[in-house]
């Protein structure tokens, strides 16, 4: 496989292979510190890879594999889900991906359309790393309202996501 | 319930679980749902998305900030010097601004100078650079320093003839503390490994994030001398050969000479620990230290697999009527090699002071099942105690397999191991300890269903137990 198409394919499946990284890992830099340290092995032994598909196989095996490294070394393999649980995850990830790409411009609208005060929760969150305690006490709140506040803001965006879709013509 | 408030749950639950603040019946509850239910599964696979673009947003925003502030520097250099007075003003704006750098430069130390490398390790700095392929002999500047593997150290000099080593699989950021205490060590880093900065003037200053560090300091008696940062503890050090062990919640402190002075962070209470003395600074503890002497280690040592899943590497597979509690290998690949193995790992686990150490005629035993009979590879990892050095012990051995049950046992004598060091010893530090951290026994290529129920350290016949080892029988 020559570097461009590994490159090519790699990036097109970014989010879904970050967000893979994410079951295990739930921290959105090292998951991109996953993607990469795996596109760069990929690179190494690109010549093993016949097609996409056994780049993907590869590419999914390998993120697992350093996804449940890294928190080993945290120290936090204990707190995350059971293996048939994220395989079930992965598996109902995988049959999305057809539509990734549309899914994620509808993402991009519906996120500008978001208030700013959700918005900087969010990127409190998902981008400064802040747990549910620390935006408690950031906000004032006590967790579980602040817990409450962001699973309606995820499902907010999933709608409006799914509504964009459908009004594109797009099936869910 | 209603579905709705049901639904409601699931999402909640789904974002605690993202923050890793699920207790041990939610973390459970959530894996029974997720693996029998699509649409719970979906409705992870959206938040899993969402907070991926969430992330880009925000890294798109810094971008475009950084974007807004060009034009005016852009507009500033095109600017032509239209007279010899404004080429003269930036000739000497220019002269100011370049000793105010090299002013800076010269304050803010930092480089450490790599001395040792073993497998693979990683150098990031301030603006994200990385560098994967560090070398003896080069001079690093601040930043992140990682070993990247189950072999892997890392040994380097700083401040003239201090060095610090950097033991498997751990992360350490180095800078200058501004010598204050509490917070002095003023490390900004951010909440991963993908930015972060520090500033300081007086002290030297590590913060080890996870893993186990030695260090030898050799400043000036009196000086601030290093500062160490751990989750749990704060170090303090001018002349001391000490050891540093640390996770999220507890540091374990073993000194071998010199004195180092711990604080507490959770509740600031100090000790000053002295050479053959160790101790731990746990965030989940409020009691008083105790100091146990280094000098008793467990010369036997039994796995008691429910003890010691902490730090563990495989999936534990429950006791049943057939079989008892057992680790199942996992996939693993090894980083030196790119090599597939199915992998358990066991640790020593440090938190209770157990330390054992590798004795001339120290046998192994190993007990489990395996579905197919296979080789199976033993690599037992270690280091030697105060030097720094990592070691590791390796065996293959063909298991004879119970055609029936699966299951195999095998003993082997510690000293019939190949066996590695990370440097080749000097003859002074070939005398010294060695002393045992983790056992990864795995298949390699071939997934054999192996799995692990028994791992035994067994002293030459004849030797009496330590102490330590009597006391926690």
């Amino acid at each position: 496989m020559t570097e461009e198409t590994l490159v090519k394919t790699l990036l097109s499946s970014r989010s879904r292979l970050q967000s893979r990284a994410l079951i295990i890992v739930r921290d959105t830099h090292l998951a991109e510190d996953i993607f990469q340290e795996v596109m760069v092995r990929a690179l190494q032994q690109r010549d093993c890879f016949e097609s996409a598909q056994s780049l993907m196989a590869w590419t999914h095996t390998a993120i697992r594999n350093l996804s449940i490294d890294y928190v080993r070394r945290l120290g936090r393999l204990n707190g995350i889900l059971s293996n048939v649980a994220v395989e079930a995850v992965e598996y109902r990830m995988d049959r999305l991906a057809q539509e990734s790409g549309p899914r994620e411009e509808a993402m991009k609208a519906c996120l500008e359309r978001l208030p700013d005060e959700s918005k900087n929760l969010l990127h409190l969150r998902y981008d400064k790393g802040k747990k549910g305690h620390e935006l408690a006490c950031m906000l004032q709140r006590n967790e579980n309202a602040v817990y409450k506040t962001l699973s309606r803001l995820h499902l907010a965006l999933k709608r409006c996501i799914e509504d964009r879709l459908n009004h594109s013509g797009v099936s869910r | 319930m209603s579905e709705q408030a049901v639904e409601a749950e699931l999402w909640e639950l789904l974002c605690r679980y993202m923050a890793d603040e699920c207790s041990e019946q939610e973390l459970e509850t959530l894996s029974r749902r997720l693996a029998v239910d699509p649409v719970a599964c979906d409705a992870f696979n959206a938040i899993l998305s969402q907070a991926v673009a969430i992330r880009d947003d925000a890294e798109m925003q810094r971008a475009m900030a950084v974007e807004s502030s060009k034009p005016f520097l852009s507009h500033l250099v095109r600017f032509p010097f239209t007279s010899g007075a404004v080429s003269l003003a930036m000739v000497a704006l220019f002269a100011i601004a370049m000793g105010w750098y090299f002013s800076i430069k010269s304050h803010s130390f930092v480089s450490l100078q790599i001395v040792e490398v073993h497998g693979p390790s990683r150098w990031s700095q301030m603006d994200g650079k990385k560098s994967d392929s560090l070398q003896i002999g080069q001079r690093v500047p601040f930043g992140k320093l990682e070993t990247l593997s189950d072999q892997s150290t890392l040994t380097a000099t700083f401040a003239g003839r201090s060095t610090v080593s950097l033991f498997p699989n751990g992360a350490a950021f180095f800078g200058q503390s501004d010598g204050k205490k509490s917070e002095s060590v003023n490390f900004t880093t951010s909440p991963s490994s993908h930015g972060f900065s520090l500033s300081a003037e007086n002290s030297h200053a590590i913060e080890l994030a996870f893993g186990g560090l030695a260090v030898d300091a050799k400043f000036e008696s009196g000086s601030e001398g290093l500062v160490v940062k751990t989750p749990a503890a704060w170090l303090q050090a001018s002349r001391a050969r000490f050891e540093i062990e640390a996770d999220g919640s507890d540091t374990r402190v073993n000194v071998f000479d010199g004195q180092v002075r711990l604080q507490r962070r959770n509740d600031g209470m100090e000790i000053l620990l002295n050479g053959d003395e160790q101790t731990m600074a746990s965030l989940n503890n409020q009691s008083r230290f105790r100091v146990v002497s280094t000098r008793l280690p467990t010369k036997a040592w039994r796995c008691d697999l429910s003890k010691v899943l902490h730090g563990s590497f495989g999936v534990v597979q429950k006791a049943d009527e057939a079989r008892p509690l057992r680790l199942k290998a996992q996939p693993y690949v090894v980083p030196e090699n790119n090599t597939l193995t199915f992998r358990t790992s066991v640790p020593i686990p440090w938190k209770g002071f157990e330390t054992v150490e590798a004795t001339p005629g120290m046998r192994v035993r190993l007990s489990g099942y395996l579905k197919e009979a296979t080789d199976i590879e033993v690599h037992i990892s270690g280091r030697v105690q105060n030097a720094g050095i990592g070691c590791g012990y390796f065996i293959r051995f063909t298991p004879v397999v119970d055609p029936v049950s699966g299951r195999w046992e095998n003993e082997f004598l510690l000293s019939g191991c190949k066996r590695v060091f990370s440097k080749r010893l000097t003859k002074e530090e070939s005398e010294l300890p060695i002393r045992i951290n983790h056992t990864n026994i795995y298949t390699i290529k071939i997934d054999a269903g192996l799995e692990v129920d028994g791992l035994e350290y067994i002293p030459p016949p004849g030797s009496s137990l330590s102490l330590a080892a009597l006391l926690q029988r």
